[in-house]
Protein backbone atom coordinates (compact mmCIF):
# COMPACT_ATOMS: atom_id res chain seq x y z
CA UNK A 1 0.00 0.00 0.00
CA UNK A 2 1.30 3.50 -0.86
CA UNK A 3 2.80 5.20 2.19
CA UNK A 4 1.46 8.65 1.32
CA UNK A 5 -2.08 7.26 0.88
CA UNK A 6 -1.84 5.66 4.30
CA UNK A 7 -0.46 8.80 5.95
CA UNK A 8 -3.52 10.77 4.84
CA UNK A 9 -5.77 8.31 6.64
CA UNK A 10 -3.54 7.50 9.59
CA UNK A 11 -5.81 9.07 12.20
CA UNK A 12 -8.82 7.08 10.99
CA UNK A 13 -6.73 3.90 10.84
CA UNK A 14 -5.53 4.36 14.43
CA UNK A 15 -9.03 5.21 15.68
CA UNK A 16 -10.41 2.13 13.92
CA UNK A 17 -7.69 -0.08 15.43
CA UNK A 18 -8.69 1.15 18.89
CA UNK A 19 -12.41 0.63 18.31
CA UNK A 20 -12.08 -2.97 19.53
CA UNK A 21 -10.91 -1.76 22.94
CA UNK A 22 -8.02 -0.13 24.81
CA UNK A 23 -4.54 -1.06 23.57
CA UNK A 24 -0.90 0.01 23.83
CA UNK A 25 1.12 1.29 20.86
CA UNK A 26 2.59 -2.06 19.83
CA UNK A 27 -0.83 -3.75 19.99
CA UNK A 28 -2.31 -0.96 17.85
CA UNK A 29 0.33 -1.61 15.18
CA UNK A 30 -0.34 -5.37 15.32
CA UNK A 31 -4.09 -4.76 15.08
CA UNK A 32 -3.64 -2.53 12.03
CA UNK A 33 -1.53 -5.24 10.36
CA UNK A 34 -3.97 -7.98 11.29
CA UNK A 35 -7.14 -6.16 10.22
CA UNK A 36 -5.59 -5.00 6.94
CA UNK A 37 -4.38 -8.53 6.12
CA UNK A 38 -0.75 -7.29 6.42
CA UNK A 39 -1.44 -4.73 3.65
CA UNK A 40 -0.77 -1.74 5.93
CA UNK A 41 2.83 -1.99 6.98
CA UNK A 42 3.54 1.52 8.23
CA UNK A 43 6.87 2.60 9.72
CA UNK A 44 6.01 1.75 13.32
CA UNK A 45 7.37 5.04 14.63
CA UNK A 46 4.63 6.99 12.83
CA UNK A 47 1.94 5.46 15.05
CA UNK A 48 3.14 7.09 18.27
CA UNK A 49 2.97 10.71 17.05
CA UNK A 50 -0.53 9.88 15.75
CA UNK A 51 -1.52 8.45 19.15
CA UNK A 52 -0.16 11.54 20.96
CA UNK A 53 -1.86 13.88 18.48
CA UNK A 54 -5.22 12.13 18.79
CA UNK A 55 -4.91 12.20 22.57
CA UNK A 56 -4.14 15.91 22.48
CA UNK A 57 -7.21 16.44 20.29
CA UNK A 58 -9.33 14.66 22.92
CA UNK A 59 -10.15 11.70 20.67
CA UNK A 60 -8.13 9.29 22.82
CA UNK A 61 -7.27 9.06 26.49
CA UNK A 62 -4.28 7.21 27.89
CA UNK A 63 -2.86 5.93 31.17
CA UNK A 64 0.05 3.89 32.43
CA UNK A 65 -0.64 0.29 33.40
CA UNK A 66 1.74 -2.37 34.65
CA UNK A 67 2.06 -5.25 32.20
CA UNK A 68 2.40 -8.89 33.29
CA UNK A 69 6.12 -8.58 32.71
CA UNK A 70 6.18 -5.79 35.32
CA UNK A 71 6.97 -3.15 32.70
CA UNK A 72 5.02 0.08 32.55
CA UNK A 73 2.88 0.35 29.47
CA UNK A 74 0.90 3.28 28.05
CA UNK A 75 -2.60 2.14 27.12
CA UNK A 76 -4.79 4.23 24.80
CA UNK A 77 -8.57 4.22 24.70
CA UNK A 78 -11.14 5.86 22.42
CA UNK A 79 -13.05 8.65 24.13
CA UNK A 80 -16.71 9.34 23.29
CA UNK A 81 -15.53 12.14 21.08
CA UNK A 82 -13.12 9.75 19.40
CA UNK A 83 -15.91 7.24 18.85
CA UNK A 84 -18.04 9.96 17.22
CA UNK A 85 -15.10 11.11 15.08
CA UNK A 86 -14.52 7.53 13.91
CA UNK A 87 -18.19 7.09 12.98
CA UNK A 88 -18.13 10.35 11.01
CA UNK A 89 -14.90 9.41 9.23
CA UNK A 90 -16.23 5.96 8.42
CA UNK A 91 -19.32 7.51 6.80
CA UNK A 92 -17.19 9.92 4.75
CA UNK A 93 -14.90 7.07 3.72
CA UNK A 94 -17.87 4.88 2.67
CA UNK A 95 -19.20 7.63 0.43
CA UNK A 96 -15.76 8.29 -1.00
CA UNK A 97 -14.96 4.65 -1.68
CA UNK A 98 -18.39 4.07 -3.29
CA UNK A 99 -17.83 7.10 -5.50
CA UNK A 100 -14.37 5.87 -6.53
CA UNK A 101 -15.71 2.35 -7.12
CA UNK A 102 -18.48 3.77 -9.32
CA UNK A 103 -16.00 5.95 -11.16
CA UNK A 104 -13.68 3.06 -11.85
CA UNK A 105 -16.53 0.75 -12.85
CA UNK A 106 -18.02 3.42 -15.09
CA UNK A 107 -21.45 3.33 -13.40
CA UNK A 108 -22.90 6.21 -11.29
CA UNK A 109 -23.45 5.77 -7.55
CA UNK A 110 -26.44 7.35 -5.78
CA UNK A 111 -25.92 9.16 -2.52
CA UNK A 112 -24.45 12.25 -0.95
CA UNK A 113 -21.37 13.83 -2.48
CA UNK A 114 -18.13 12.46 -0.92
CA UNK B 1 21.01 -1.22 19.56
CA UNK B 2 17.64 -0.52 21.21
CA UNK B 3 19.49 1.47 23.90
CA UNK B 4 21.00 3.72 21.23
CA UNK B 5 17.56 4.37 19.75
CA UNK B 6 16.09 5.16 23.17
CA UNK B 7 18.99 7.46 24.08
CA UNK B 8 18.73 9.21 20.76
CA UNK B 9 14.98 9.90 20.98
CA UNK B 10 15.25 10.96 24.66
CA UNK B 11 18.20 13.27 23.84
CA UNK B 12 16.27 14.86 20.96
CA UNK B 13 13.43 15.64 23.39
CA UNK B 14 15.66 16.64 26.32
CA UNK B 15 14.18 20.19 26.32
CA UNK B 16 10.91 18.66 27.56
CA UNK B 17 11.84 16.21 30.31
CA UNK B 18 8.33 14.92 30.98
CA UNK B 19 7.80 14.15 27.30
CA UNK B 20 11.27 12.59 26.96
CA UNK B 21 10.58 10.30 29.93
CA UNK B 22 7.17 9.25 28.64
CA UNK B 23 8.42 8.63 25.10
CA UNK B 24 11.44 6.68 26.31
CA UNK B 25 9.25 4.41 28.44
CA UNK B 26 6.75 3.91 25.62
CA UNK B 27 9.41 3.02 23.06
CA UNK B 28 11.29 0.84 25.53
CA UNK B 29 8.12 -1.21 25.98
CA UNK B 30 7.51 -1.26 22.22
CA UNK B 31 11.05 -2.43 21.43
CA UNK B 32 10.98 -5.14 24.08
CA UNK B 33 7.73 -6.49 22.67
CA UNK B 34 9.01 -6.29 19.12
CA UNK B 35 12.21 -8.16 20.01
CA UNK B 36 10.26 -10.75 22.03
CA UNK B 37 7.91 -11.26 19.08
CA UNK B 38 10.77 -11.80 16.63
CA UNK B 39 11.21 -15.50 15.83
CA UNK B 40 14.92 -15.18 15.11
CA UNK B 41 17.31 -16.57 17.68
CA UNK B 42 19.83 -13.85 16.95
CA UNK B 43 18.84 -11.19 19.48
CA UNK B 44 21.01 -8.48 17.97
CA UNK B 45 19.47 -9.02 14.54
CA UNK B 46 16.00 -8.91 16.13
CA UNK B 47 16.88 -5.63 17.85
CA UNK B 48 18.21 -4.20 14.58
CA UNK B 49 14.98 -5.11 12.79
CA UNK B 50 12.81 -3.68 15.60
CA UNK B 51 14.72 -0.39 15.51
CA UNK B 52 14.65 -0.25 11.69
CA UNK B 53 10.87 -0.76 11.68
CA UNK B 54 10.43 2.24 13.98
CA UNK B 55 12.23 4.68 11.68
CA UNK B 56 14.44 7.70 12.39
CA UNK B 57 14.30 8.70 16.10
CA UNK B 58 14.78 12.42 15.37
CA UNK B 59 11.91 12.46 12.87
CA UNK B 60 9.64 10.75 15.41
CA UNK B 61 10.85 13.14 18.13
CA UNK B 62 10.09 16.15 15.90
CA UNK B 63 6.50 14.93 15.37
CA UNK B 64 6.01 14.29 19.07
CA UNK B 65 7.50 17.65 20.03
CA UNK B 66 5.04 19.56 17.83
CA UNK B 67 2.11 17.77 19.44
CA UNK B 68 3.45 18.49 22.94
CA UNK B 69 3.98 22.12 21.96
CA UNK B 70 0.36 22.39 20.86
CA UNK B 71 -0.72 21.04 24.24
CA UNK B 72 1.38 23.64 26.02
CA UNK B 73 0.09 26.41 23.76
CA UNK B 74 -3.39 25.41 24.88
CA UNK B 75 -2.28 25.70 28.52
CA UNK B 76 -0.78 29.14 27.93
CA UNK B 77 -3.97 30.37 26.23
CA UNK B 78 -5.99 29.10 29.19
CA UNK B 79 -3.48 30.62 31.63
CA UNK B 80 -3.73 33.98 29.89
CA UNK B 81 -7.53 34.05 30.22
CA UNK B 82 -7.35 32.99 33.89
CA UNK B 83 -4.67 35.58 34.69
CA UNK B 84 -6.66 38.39 33.06
CA UNK B 85 -9.76 37.32 34.95
CA UNK B 86 -7.79 37.02 38.21
CA UNK B 87 -6.26 40.50 37.84
CA UNK B 88 -9.65 42.01 36.99
CA UNK B 89 -11.28 40.45 40.07
CA UNK B 90 -8.34 41.48 42.25
CA UNK B 91 -8.47 45.10 41.07
CA UNK B 92 -12.24 45.24 41.56
CA UNK B 93 -11.77 43.64 44.98
CA UNK B 94 -9.27 46.09 46.38
CA UNK B 95 -11.10 48.96 44.69
CA UNK B 96 -14.16 47.99 46.72
CA UNK B 97 -11.97 47.70 49.84
CA UNK B 98 -10.63 51.26 49.35
CA UNK B 99 -14.22 52.49 49.10
CA UNK B 100 -15.29 50.55 52.20
CA UNK B 101 -12.31 51.83 54.22
CA UNK B 102 -12.71 55.33 52.76
CA UNK B 103 -9.06 55.51 51.81
CA UNK B 104 -8.83 58.41 49.45
CA UNK B 105 -5.98 59.70 47.34
CA UNK B 106 -4.50 62.91 48.84
CA UNK B 107 -5.57 66.09 47.03
CA UNK B 108 -2.02 67.02 46.00
CA UNK B 109 -1.64 63.65 44.27
CA UNK B 110 -4.98 63.65 42.44
CA UNK B 111 -3.64 64.75 39.05
CA UNK B 112 -0.77 62.22 39.11
CA UNK B 113 -3.16 59.48 40.27
CA UNK B 114 -5.55 60.35 37.43
CA UNK B 115 -2.77 59.85 34.87
CA UNK B 116 -1.65 56.57 36.45
CA UNK B 117 -5.28 55.41 36.69
CA UNK B 118 -5.74 56.11 32.97
CA UNK B 119 -2.57 54.15 32.20
CA UNK B 120 -3.82 51.24 34.34
CA UNK B 121 -7.23 51.25 32.64
CA UNK B 122 -5.94 51.39 29.08
CA UNK B 123 -3.15 48.89 29.58
CA UNK B 124 -5.69 46.49 31.07
CA UNK B 125 -8.01 46.99 28.08
CA UNK B 126 -5.02 46.46 25.79
CA UNK B 127 -4.17 43.25 27.66
CA UNK B 128 -7.79 42.08 27.23
CA UNK B 129 -7.92 42.80 23.49
CA UNK B 130 -4.46 41.46 22.69
CA UNK B 131 -5.14 38.48 24.99
CA UNK B 132 -8.37 37.76 23.11
CA UNK B 133 -6.51 38.01 19.80
CA UNK B 134 -3.85 35.68 21.18
CA UNK B 135 -6.53 33.21 22.32
CA UNK B 136 -8.20 33.28 18.89
CA UNK B 137 -4.90 33.03 17.03
CA UNK B 138 -3.68 30.36 19.42
CA UNK B 139 -6.62 28.12 18.56
CA UNK B 140 -4.83 27.61 15.24
CA UNK B 141 -1.87 26.22 17.21
CA UNK B 142 -4.10 23.73 18.91
CA UNK B 143 -5.90 22.13 15.97
CA UNK B 144 -4.34 18.85 14.84
CA UNK B 145 -5.18 19.63 11.20
CA UNK B 146 -2.63 22.44 11.24
CA UNK B 147 0.36 20.35 12.13
CA UNK B 148 2.18 21.18 8.94
CA UNK B 149 5.46 21.97 10.61
CA UNK B 150 6.76 25.15 8.98
CA UNK B 151 3.32 26.73 8.90
CA UNK B 152 2.82 25.62 12.49
CA UNK B 153 6.09 27.22 13.62
CA UNK B 154 5.07 30.56 12.12
CA UNK B 155 1.62 30.42 13.72
CA UNK B 156 3.21 29.44 17.02
CA UNK B 157 5.71 32.33 16.83
CA UNK B 158 2.88 34.84 16.29
CA UNK B 159 0.90 33.28 19.14
CA UNK B 160 3.89 33.69 21.48
CA UNK B 161 4.36 37.32 20.38
CA UNK B 162 0.70 38.16 21.00
CA UNK B 163 0.77 36.42 24.39
CA UNK B 164 3.94 38.30 25.33
CA UNK B 165 2.37 41.62 24.24
CA UNK B 166 -0.77 40.92 26.33
CA UNK B 167 1.42 39.99 29.31
CA UNK B 168 3.55 43.13 28.90
CA UNK B 169 0.39 45.28 28.94
CA UNK B 170 -0.81 43.39 32.01
CA UNK B 171 2.52 43.98 33.80
CA UNK B 172 2.30 47.74 33.13
CA UNK B 173 -1.30 47.69 34.42
CA UNK B 174 -0.26 45.87 37.62
CA UNK B 175 2.65 48.27 38.18
CA UNK B 176 0.31 51.24 37.74
CA UNK B 177 -2.12 49.64 40.15
CA UNK B 178 0.71 49.13 42.67
CA UNK B 179 1.81 52.78 42.35
CA UNK B 180 -1.78 53.92 42.89
CA UNK B 181 -2.00 51.72 45.99
CA UNK B 182 1.30 53.15 47.29
CA UNK B 183 0.01 56.73 46.81
CA UNK B 184 -3.23 55.89 48.59
CA UNK B 185 -1.67 53.93 51.46
CA UNK B 186 1.21 56.39 51.89
CA UNK B 187 -1.21 59.02 53.10
CA UNK B 188 -2.57 57.00 56.01
CA UNK B 189 -0.99 55.29 59.00
CA UNK B 190 -0.22 51.56 58.51
CA UNK B 191 -2.73 49.02 59.81
CA UNK B 192 -3.69 45.36 59.40
CA UNK B 193 -6.25 46.44 56.77
CA UNK B 194 -3.30 47.23 54.48
CA UNK B 195 -2.89 43.49 54.00
CA UNK B 196 -5.93 43.35 51.71
CA UNK B 197 -4.60 45.62 48.93
CA UNK B 198 -1.02 44.40 49.45
CA UNK B 199 -2.13 40.74 49.22
CA UNK B 200 -4.31 41.52 46.24
CA UNK B 201 -1.48 43.25 44.35
CA UNK B 202 0.88 40.42 45.29
CA UNK B 203 -1.67 38.01 43.75
CA UNK B 204 -1.68 40.10 40.55
CA UNK B 205 2.12 39.97 40.50
CA UNK B 206 2.02 36.17 40.89
CA UNK B 207 -0.43 35.92 37.95
CA UNK B 208 1.84 38.01 35.74
CA UNK B 209 4.97 36.10 36.84
CA UNK B 210 3.28 32.77 36.10
CA UNK B 211 2.42 34.03 32.62
CA UNK B 212 6.00 35.21 32.02
CA UNK B 213 7.34 31.81 33.09
CA UNK B 214 4.82 30.00 30.84
CA UNK B 215 5.67 32.16 27.82
CA UNK B 216 9.42 31.83 28.41
CA UNK B 217 9.18 28.03 28.72
CA UNK B 218 6.93 27.76 25.68
CA UNK B 219 9.19 29.99 23.57
CA UNK B 220 12.25 27.93 24.52
CA UNK B 221 10.47 24.68 23.69
CA UNK B 222 9.25 26.22 20.46
CA UNK B 223 12.85 27.06 19.47
CA UNK B 224 14.06 23.57 20.37
CA UNK B 225 11.18 22.03 18.40
CA UNK B 226 11.96 24.20 15.39
CA UNK B 227 15.63 23.13 15.58
CA UNK B 228 14.55 19.51 15.78
CA UNK B 229 12.56 19.90 12.58
CA UNK B 230 15.58 21.16 10.65
CA UNK B 231 16.75 17.64 9.82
Amino acid sequence: MEGEMLKGHLDMIVLAALSAGPAHGYAVIEEIRRRSGQAFDLPEGTIYPALHRLEQAGLLSSRWVVAESGRQRRVYKLTRRGQRALTERQAVWQRFSQAIAGLLAGSPVNGKPA
Amino acid sequence: MTGEFLDSIAAALSFDRALARRVRKEFEDHLQQAVAGDRSEDRQAAERRAVARLGDPRTIAAELAVTALAQRAKRLAGGLVLALLGVLLSMKGHGAWYAAMQWRIPDDMQSLAAIIGTVARYTFLTAIFVGAASWAYGSRCRRPADYVHRKYCRTFYHFCLLSAAATAALVVCILSDAVLAAIRLGAISPSVEFLVPIGSIAFEAVCASALIVLIRTLARRGLSTARLQQI
